[in-house]
């Protein structure tokens, strides 16, 4: 019984998009949306792209794995360090952080910037992780040393320190020293200006110099 | 001073990183329509799905908490035994199903369902009473028509009452008939 004739595919998934004649592109549901929404990627997106580009826009699946593979390490290990070391937080957050992602997908194939965004969501996963309540860890959670490794007590204690300090002051320094990231980026990924940005990392060294200071040069 | 040398050492040696909880998904021509597959990184069986497009498949995926991911090789047992039931050449499936998301009752529904075998059939109300649970045939009903692994789970093997052909597939149309072509394909042929 020849069941499948009678069964046609949805017409208006995203790759059944491309290839279509151009005049025809801007009609179609699935793209208007993504048209629309790119107004709603402040920052990130650089301003409406042109119909052609939208329509060469690669596959939102395809760029999805592609992230995946290339960033889904560099996010989690962004996670584990904002989060003071909490390892099942941080793997929470970052399968998380990467289903908005993909939930938001009509986003994800306009922004210019995916590390960036990525980023942005993973933070915005972890704040409103603190707001709901789920305490910042402190070393009660904190991972032992690896074997093998030098002790550094003096790092040891920067890092705790670190964990006082605001989020996004933590998150700035995290990203400006250990990730070498500029300034314009991380300013993507913590909602706020370049120059915030940089006035949140020289905070964060204002206090930790204040602190440890003495310490480090008698070293 | 510069400090960013003690930082740096602060967070240096961080461990490895985990892998995301992905479902490893396909889709494959079969004589009733495209089906899209999803496999677990176990190798387990997750999703196999008749009559849906790539959006709404990829998003039940993120809603039962996996990260989507295409991936053929993950689904190759999968596949090739699909192909070889849909030319006759295979009754029954050799392969492991990820049931651990559902409630005790689905399961035990379904556990039932796997061994009823090809050619044969069970009702509603016959599976109801084997599990226990005689005046619940129309419960019965609804967890097979949320079988989140249709084919190799044979939802399609429990019929209505005195063999009548039954419902299939709760938010599909076009399900009756895709239950009478597997259940043609097994020698069954139920009146409507």
């Amino acid at each position: 019984m020849p069941v499948h004739e009678s069964y046609s595919p949805r017409a208006g998934s995203l790759r059944e998009c491309r290839g279509r004649p151009l005049g025809r592109l801007s009609r179609l549901p699935c793209l208007r949306s993504r048209l629309n929404r790119l107004s709603t990627a402040p920052g990130i997106g650089s301003g409406a792209p042109s119909p052609l580009a939208a329509a060469l826009a690669p596959d939102p699946l395809d760029l999805f794995e592609r992230l995946v593979h290339e960033h889904y390490a560099m996010v989690y290990r962004f996670l584990y360090r904002v989060g003071g070391r909490d390892r099942p937080l941080a793997e929470d957050l970052c399968q998380e952080a990467f289903a908005r992602a993909l939930r938001a997908r009509a986003t994800l194939v306009a922004v210019e910037d995916h590390r960036a965004w990525l980023f942005r969501i993973a933070m915005n996963a972890y704040l409103n992780e603190r707001r709901r309540g789920r305490p910042a860890s402190l070393s009660d959670v904190r991972e032992p040393a690896a074997p093998g490794r030098a002790v550094n007590p003096l790092a040891d204690r920067v890092r705790d320190f670190i964990q006082t300090l605001p989020a996004k002051q933590r998150a700035a320094t995290i990203l400006r020293v250990i990730e070498e990231r500029e300034y314009d980026e991380i300013a993507l990924v913590l909602s706020c200006s370049p120059t915030a940005a940089r006035a949140n990392v020289s905070e964060a060294m204002r206090k930790i110099r204040a602190r440890f200071g003495e310490e480090y040069q008698t070293r | 001073m510069n400090f960013d040398d003690v930082i740096r050492s602060a967070y240096a040696h961080e461990g490895d990183s985990p892998r995301p909880r992905a479902a490893y998904w396909d889709d494959i021509g079969s004589p009733v329509g495209r089906i899209h597959v999803a496999s677990g990184d176990d190798g387990r069986v997750r999703r196999i799905a008749f009559r849906i497009d790539r959006e709404s498949f990829v998003d039940g995926l993120l809603a039962a908490g996996w990260l989507p991911l295409r991936d053929r090789e993950a689904n190759v047992a999968l596949e090739s035994q699909l192909a070889e039931y849909f030319e006759g050449a295979r009754r029954r499936f050799d392969l492991d199903c990820d049931l651990d998301s559902l409630s005790p009752f689905t399961r035990a529904v379904l556990d039932y369902t796997a061994t009823v075998h090809p050619g044969d059939w069970e009702t509603y109300g016959g599976l109801a009473a084997m599990i226990g649970r005689p005046r619940a045939a129309r419960a019965v009903g609804n967890a097979l028509g949320d079988n989140p692994i249709p084919i190799v789970i044979p939802c399609h093997r429990i019929l209505a009452a005195r063999g009548r052909i039954g419902g299939y597939g709760s938010r599909m149309r076009g399900g009756i008939e895709i239950k009478r072509f597997l259940l043609g394909l097994e020698g069954v042929h139920p009146p409507p």
